[in-house]
């Protein structure tokens, strides 16, 4: 069972969006779920509007944010399904080795305290 | 060949101090029954320099590997051989230091070549069973 190259490429893609401090200010301010507008986001963090939408669009690319037209704005939601998969990929990666070696330590004094 | 390339290669490295002498660890590392107690579900492992290992892992898939590194109570190696026979992926390689007590340091150096690193689906077992709960993430 392997991942496809797309949902590889998916992952890849959250992490390289992760990868920079102001998206993830901005992910932390877009945490709370409600849908933000990117006039609202620039009264709160130190950015441009320019540099908000390039950083929103890398975020949008990633699967992190979803944007929805309202009238004459565009609101912005996150999409935390995304970063629960990146968190599981953490997690599985990092936890398959220590169970294994827990698996090992307890085979190890069994062996022990069998002979 | 890990020591001349590391450079170029990526890598995660694990240790845990065990609570047995290195060769009693050694033991667990290469004979198959054992392997198939703790590193995968079933075993065929050939413990020389260019033996043959196949791995079935819980989740079914099968890997395949070639040993290439066996010092007996100090170091044992194996690099995973690709799926479509392709050159390859990832190594793995255990070392074992005596440590206080009689004990045993274990360290398990997982690397790969930086080429294929940002493949994250050549990352070696633990990616398979990665990719399981990934599927099941996505079907969910």
């Amino acid at each position: 069972m392997r991942l496809d190259q797309a949902q590889s490429d998916d992952t890849g893609a959250v992490f390289f969006a992760l990868a920079d401090p102001t998206r993830r200010h901005l992910i932390e301010a877009l945490g709370d779920g409600s849908s933000v507008t990117p006039s609202a986001l620039a009264a709160e963090l130190p950015l441009t509007r320019q540099a908000l939408t390039k950083h929103l669009g890398v975020l949008g690319e990633a699967g992190l944010v979803t944007k929805r037209r309202e009238g004459r704005e565009t609101r912005y939601t996150l999409q935390p399904e995304r970063l629960t998969e990146a968190a599981a990929w953490i997690a599985v990666v990092g936890g398959a080795w220590e169970e294994r070696l827990g698996r090992l330590e307890a085979l190890l004094q069994e062996r022990r305290s069998g002979s | 060949m890990a020591d001349d390339s590391e450079n170029d290669r990526q890598a995660i490295t694990r240790a845990r101090t065990l609570d047995a002498s290195p060769a009693e660890v050694w033991e667990t590392l290469t004979d198959e029954i054992l392997l198939a107690r703790w590193f995968a579900t079933e075993v065929e492992f050939e413990p020389r320099e260019g033996g043959d290992a196949r791995f079935e892992f819980p989740d079914g898939e099968t890997r395949e590997a070639e040993i290439d590194v066996v010092e007996p109570g100090e170091s044992l190696g194996w690099t995973w051989r690709g799926e479509d026979g392709s050159g390859e992926t990832g190594r793995v390689e255990f070392r074992l230091e005596p440590a206080d007590s009689g004990r045993t340091r274990l360290i398990v150096i997982e690397s790969r070549p930086v080429s294929v690193a940002t493949d994250a689906v050549r990352w070696g077992p633990a990616l398979t069973s990665l990719s399981a709960m990934h599927s099941s993430l996505v079907c969910a």
